[in-house]
């Protein structure tokens, strides 16, 4: 039976003005996850778990069936990690990273290496210092996906790029990783980013996990109705809805629980249901934190 | 594998610190001419190779240790798989191959002019030894303050103490009984002062580097 790629189950971790409280969450291998949280939600702190870099104060963080920190060693040969903030070495030069990562991992694969540089527009002999954001962030993905880690953890990659070297580096992304059955976790503000690499999607804020689920079933399961509403009627808000909001006759309405029976029942209240839309995972994201943060009176 | 790893760290850092390693040991030799001769000449080329040693010390903390942390290179080196005591073993090895060539190869060409030369003035040599074994505590105690504390402020501190801690040194060390005219005599004189004072260096040397494992050996935050 496969392990999975990651586990979390109850994890804490405290700072003076944060806290990680009991997180939980299981990435299955081979699937792709996207972490998604605000600034300053724990996505960052998860992640340095995970990769052993800070020590969790309780609970247990498997990776690839390896309990972390305890058995990092094993664990990290099998995992490939960029984060927003990873630098290389500045006045070493591209190759000379490559050659270095090569040295250690026995899996480096020289060929793929050689068609990553090419697709990515990378030149071997180029001093890091010299590299532009986009094409650090390439060098690094470089680095990791040729030495086929079964786990890539990706925090925030994108983070510090402009829009156009953001989509370059998110479709190759999903160019390289289209012919791989690699197990990511990739955390982002940005919701964009996530709905188009993910099939996976957990949503964390203030340190607590507020929802995980399949992506489609995120997407198939949000709506927002817009209805005509008159004066006289009442709407209230009925199991699987979130959040109704009323101005003068117009009320909208968000669910994260659809289904047909809902329009009924608005139907039934005295108003009509004028539309009925799915949500981008930008509009899922908003609602549910901030439905979460009304509920824990936040 | 993970010894191999280790020694991958550890000729990384000697590849990225070469031009240090270089640059001090060619400044101490080109400065030791000139501290033999007498007068305020003597004197400069003395402070010259004695900086070359103290930068370069500087230099491998400073840059090997903090900069890697502040420019987050250190996030890139502790995703390999290693764990973060490696880490420490490997950067600190490092270091001390990095400073120990320069040192090494300065006071053996001192060492080495000195028993060379006719007439022999080999009674400088157990100072120079003490004085090139306490620059060495120094640099262990910089590399020691920086894994411990993690801090600029601290590291800034630290420099300034030791760098204040070489003039006071020389002027106290010479006069001690036991040490004191002896660097005047045509043959070195290891007396039990003198090599107590090594050994008390050497004693911090390892103290420093030791503590500086042990620490990180129990932090739970590498970051």
């Amino acid at each position: 039976m496969n392990v999975p790629a990651i586990e979390f189950e109850g994890v804490r971790k405290s700072y003076k003005f944060f806290a990680l409280d009991g997180i939980s969450f299981r990435l299955e291998q081979g699937q792709i996850m996207g972490f998604v949280g605000p600034n300053g939600a724990g996505k960052t702190t998860s992640i340095r778990i995970l990769m052993a870099l800070i020590q969790q104060d309780a609970g247990e963080v498997r990776v690839l069936g390896h309990a972390m920190p305890r058995e990092q060693v094993a664990a990290k040969w099998d995992v490939g990690f960029v984060s927003d903030d990873m630098r290389l070495f500045g006045s070493a030069t591209l190759a000379w990273h490559m050659s270095f990562v090569k040295s250690i991992y026995p899996s480096w694969d020289d060929d793929y290496a050689k068609q990553l540089l090419k697709r990515f527009y990378l030149h071997p002999e180029q001093q890091i210092k010299s590299l532009s954001t986009g094409e650090r962030v390439k060098a690094l993905l470089l680095l990791v996906l040729a030495r086929r880690p079964r786990l890539l953890v990706l925090d925030e990659p994108t983070a510090g790029l402009d829009p156009v070297a953001r989509h370059e580096a998110i479709a190759e992304l999903m160019e390289v990783l289209k012919d791989d059955d690699r197990s990511i976790l990739f955390s982002s503000h940005n919701t964009l980013d996530v709905e188009q690499i993910s099939d996976q999607i957990t949503f964390i804020d203030r340190g607590r996990i507020v929802e995980s689920d399949d992506k489609e079933a995120f997407l198939d399961r949000w709506r927002r109705l817009a209805l005509d509403v008159p004066e006289s009627a009442r709407l209230h808000e009925p199991r699987g809805v979130t959040e109704v909001t009323r101005s003068g006759h117009t009320a909208v309405v968000t669910a994260n629980a659809y289904s047909p029976e809902l329009e009924a029942i608005y139907t039934q209240a005295g108003a009509t249901v004028r539309d009925v839309r799915r949500m981008t995972l930008e509009e899922i994201f908003v609602a549910t934190v901030t439905h979460n943060r009304k509920e824990r009176g936040e | 594998m993970n010894r191999s790893i280790v020694r991958q760290l550890i000729a990384k850092d000697l590849y990225l610190y070469r031009w240090l390693i270089a640059g001090a040991l060619l400044a101490g030799l080109a400065a030791l001419p000139i501290s033999g001769r007498e007068g305020a000449t003597g004197t400069i080329g003395l402070i010259l190779w004695m900086t070359a040693i103290t930068a370069l010390g500087i230099f491998l903390v400073m840059y090997g240790v903090m900069t890697e942390r502040q420019s987050k290179s250190l996030l890139f080196v502790l995703s390999l798989p290693i764990s973060p005591t490696q880490y420490a073993i490997a950067k600190v090895a490092a270091s001390l191959i990095a400073f120990l060539i320069p040192w090494g190869g300065l006071l053996a060409t001192i060492v080495g002019t000195a028993v060379a030369f006719e007439p022999p003035p080999e009674g400088h040599i157990p100072f120079v030894v003490a004085l090139m074994f306490f620059m060495f505590a120094n640099f262990a105690f910089l590399l020691m303050l920086l894994l411990v504390t993690r801090s600029e402020y601290w590291a800034i501190a630290g420099i300034l103490g030791t760098n204040l801690g070489i003039p006071a040194y020389m002027n106290i060390v010479p006069r001690l009984p036991g040490i004191a005219g002896n660097s005047d005599l045509p043959e070195a004189v290891w007396s039990p002062q003198i090599l107590t004072t090594i050994g008390v260096e050497a004693a911090v040397v390892v103290l420093c580097l030791g503590l500086a494992l042990y620490v990180q050996a129990r932090r739970k935050d590498h970051i």
